[in-house]
Parts: structure tokens; sequence; C-alpha cells
């Protein structure tokens, strides 16, 4: 196992996606152990919308013995984020072991995993190292703790990230969605992003005191971002907390002394920053800029200017495109949103009832169409 | 999970092994509805609901990325560019020109699919040779 890397640590090793190379480099060993998840209860890993990972599972006031699930989609359509797949094909086991440890932790019985059911190499692998861990008895009924997986296949453009807007769609709460079903039964649940169960695998095989010390007091930790946009070499890369934006660009072979060109942090509906603004501050996921929000990801690009025009026109596209049709204003204001002047957008931004709308209003505003 | 719940995604397998299978024509669906004693006018506002995407002969469809890497990149071009050449074909040699939203190899962008093939990068000669065929 190579330890400098918190998100693939097997890198190196040949055919780890196999359980018995994986399990051969120490893979799924803590689940064995005593108490497993009591370093990751211990980290200051932050997830969903900056909070740290004890905040958002104790979100909810539950007595001990009432079901909870944990839910991770890889079935979202994100422009940008090549580096997801890629992930999980290559070590598919750190998403079972990180999420079977995650259980432990926060207490969990059941494990859903969202994937596209048109996307045959994902929902291959996933079948077969759900099958593979159940025959080595790590969770099911053969196991000597309550836990069971669920691997439900969606179409994949009736999906929408990772949010409750999921959730209400699989609640069938949400309208457009043909395919809804109320498998959660109401349960609930906590969704993470897949890599951050990588994370919380590395956490507990090493300790969370590591972990933290990554980074920052308000950003403890290092984080998996993609860079990306007009620059020569897009890649996949751990920041700790705290690092210098125009340092983690340098590695894609933008010079530090450009100072024209745009910033957008989140994907698709991220938000836009001049990058002379943005280029000597310190990443921080804890706070303003950079505190991801509903349906954002990260995704962080640097665009020319004339390159964030069609970025921005990419925006105005998926909007458009993955608008849920709940309310007339969104969808008829979303699939033109291009053609909507400032003073406009800002007006409809006011009446927006969700949070996709506004969010889209708000990655409206920046470079020009 | 209820029967009814496993019912379902007895049926989503089914279809998609179809789709894998490229033998959606010959789904039954109304089998399957009685079979699993499934809600009709769910599966069939499901079915409808992807058939666009499912109907096409896979081999006739270009994927044109417009993702905002693959934009940025160029495809908003290629695509216009493909659009114009399809008007000077006769019906039969027009290809289904498809804008998508992220083909998931952004790093390598631009990105377009053809048949099931991805086209990857600044080698852009697969283009000249669809519009001159
Ligand atoms: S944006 Fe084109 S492949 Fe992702």
């Amino acid at each position: 196992m190579d330890l400098s890397s918190i998100y693939l640590p097997f890198r190196n090793i040949d055919s780890a996606h196999f359980i018995d190379v994986y399990k051969n480099h120490g893979g799924y060993d803590r689940l064995a152990s005593l108490e497993p998840g009591q370093e990751i209860l211990k980290s200051h890993l932050l997830t969903r919308y900056g909070r740290s990972l004890e905040s958002y599972w104790n979100r909810y006031v539950l007595p001990a013995t009432k079901s909870r699930g944990l839910l991770t989609n890889l079935a979202s359509v994100e422009p940008g984020m090549f580096s997801q797949r890629r992930l999980i094909l290559k070590d598919p086991h750190g998403l079972i072991e990180g999420m079977l440890l995650a259980a432990r932790a926060s207490g969990s019985d059941q494990g859903f995993i969202i994937s596209a059911i048109d996307d045959f190499d994902i929902t291959k692998t996933i079948d077969r190292v759900l099958e593979e861990s159940y025959q080595e008895a790590l969770w099911g009924k053969n196991s000597n703790w309550s836990f069971h997986f669920h691997h439900i296949k969606l179409p994949k453009n009736a999906m929408f990230d990772f949010d409750d807007f999921l959730l209400a769609g699989l609640h069938g709460e949400r309208p457009g969605y043909p395919n809804r079903k109320e498998f959660l039964q109401g349960m609930p649940v906590h969704i993470h992003r897949p890599e951050e169960f990588y994370a919380m695998r590395w956490i507990e095989n090493n300790s969370a005191r590591q972990f933290n010390e990554f980074g920052t007091k308000t950003t403890p930790g290092s984080y998996l971002i993609t860079i990306s946009g007009s620059v020569k070499n897009p890649l996949v890369v751990e920041v700790p907390g705290g690092t210098l934006i125009e340092n983690i660009f340098e590695q894609t072979g933008l010079q530090t002394n450009i100072n024209g060109g745009w910033f957008r942090w989140g994907g698709v509906l991220g938000q836009w920053t001049p990058w002379h603004k943005v280029k000597r501050q310190q990443f921080d996921l804890s706070s303003g800029l950079f505190k991801l929000h509903d349906f954002q990801y990260p995704l962080m690009e640097w665009f020319t200017d004339e390159a964030a025009s069609a970025a921005k026109r990419a925006m105005a596209y998926y909007v458009g495109d993955q608008s849920c049709g709940a309310c007339l204003g969104c969808s008829y204001a979303t699939s033109g949103l291009l053609h909507w002047k400032k003073s406009q957008l800002l007006g409809l931004k006011e009446v927006a009832k969700c949070s996709f709308f506004k969010l889209a209003i708000n990655a409206s505003i920046g470079p020009s169409w | 999970m209820s029967l009814q719940e496993q019912n379902w995604w007895i049926f989503l397998n089914s279809w998609s092994l179809a789709i894998k299978n490229k033998n959606i024509d010959q789904l039954n669906i109304s089998n399957l509805i009685e079979e699993l004693d499934l809600d009709t006018n769910l599966v069939h506002e499901f079915v409808n609901f992807f058939q666009d995407d499912f109907n096409l002969s896979k081999e006739q469809v270009v994927s044109i990325c417009m993702g905002g890497q693959c934009r940025a990149k160029g495809n908003e071009k290629i695509f216009a560019k493909l659009v114009d050449a399809n008007l000077t074909k006769i019906p039969e040699k027009q290809l289904k020109i498809k804008p998508v939203l992220c083909l998931h190899e952004c790093d390598k962008a631009p990105c377009s699919q053809y048949g099931a093939k991805l086209h990857l990068g600044d080698d852009l000669s697969w283009v000249e040779r669809l519009i001159k065929e």
C-alpha cells in the first residue's frame, strides 16, 4: 500500500481490484479490529456543505435502534469529472471497504450504491465486488454484524447529482422522473461522494491525527480535486487544505505570472471569479468561495476569456437539459438562460423556489456569453 | 425491499440487458408487466421516456460532447460543421448528430463518439472523413 496517497494507495499494485490481491495487501483488515470506525469519528474530514463528518451525521437525532443508511451516487452526470469512474474502476474494493467502515462509524445498517444502468463497466464491477465481499462474509446474512448493500441501477439521464434533489427523485417526490420508486422508504440516509469513502478507509487504516495534519485548522486533511479548463494538462490531485490556488494550477502547466482569465470552482454550477482575485487565495473548503453547495462538486477550472464563454454556454445547455420542470418558471427560464439580461436574472433569482434554479442564476453571472 | 420493488429492479435489469444486447425491440414489455405484476402506466411512461435515447441504431449516431471542457476546446465548431455538412447530404446518408452533456473523458477534450468509437483530442481527421462519406 502506498501511504503517500490517501485516495489511491493501491495504485501501484497490480490487480488490486480483485479481492484476494486486495486482502493480501491489507485490504479489509481494519474491519476485523475490535471497534472499527473509531478513527473516522475522530477525523475532521469535511463533507457535504463544508460540514464536518460529525456534524453531518449528527444532524438527525435518532434512537440507536432506528435504521439508517449510507448512499453514494455513481450515476450522476457531472461534466468535467473524469476522475470518479477511473478511481472506482481501479480500486472498487476501496469503495466497499470505506462504506463498511463508515457504516460502523455512523451506525448505519444499509448501504445504497446508485449506478447508471447503461454504464456497464461500473455496474459490472460493483456487482462483482459486492458478490466477492458478500462471499467473504464482510456483510450480509453470513457476516457477524447486520449490514446490507443494495446496488440500485437507474437510467443515467434521470439522475441528478448526489443531494436532496436526487433523494426527492428516489423517494418519488419529484415529478419528471418516470422511474420514481420509494425504495428508501423514508429511511434517513447519509449521502457521500464516493471519494469520501476512500478517505475514510485511509483515515481508519492510519490515523485521524495524521489526516488532520495535512491541512489547516479550517480545512483539515487533503481532498481529491479535479483540475481542468483551458490548462494544458488537466489532472486529479490530492490538495491539502491551505494550499495556494496558483500552486495547485502550476502542476497543470499554468504559469504563475498569468493574471487574466476566469476561475470556476464547483463544476458546471460553480461560481465564477476573475483569476487575479483568486490565485493568491488559500484553498479552504469550510468557508466563503470554496464551500460546496447543492449540485456542486470538487472541480477547479481556469479558462481563458473566450473559453469561459464557451463553458458558460455549456452550463446553460446543461441547466436546460437537467431542469426538472417541476415549476414552469424554472423550466422556462433555465432552458433559455442565455437570453436573459443580468437584471432580469437577478429578479428571477428572487422568486426562485429551488436551489438548482438559484445556483443556475449565480452560475450565469461572470464571463460574458 | 418489498416484493413490488424487487420486481421493478428485475424489470430494470431485463430492460438494461436488452439495451446492452441491442435487442430492445424484442423485449416483451407486456409479458414482463404481467409476470412481475407491474403498474402498466408506470412501465410505459418509463419506456417511452427513454425511447429516443435507445431506439436509434448507435452506429449512425455521432455524439458530440457539449460539456464545458469540450466546448472550451472546440466542440461547438465541430458540432456546427457536422450539422452544416449534414444539410448537404441526401436523407439516407444523413447522420444523427446528438449533443451530450459529458463523455467522462474530459481530460482528453475535445471528445466525441461515433458508433462505439470514442474520438479524443486534437486529431480531427475523423470529422473530415465523416463529412466526405
Ligand atoms: S466535458 Fe466533454 S468529456 Fe466531459
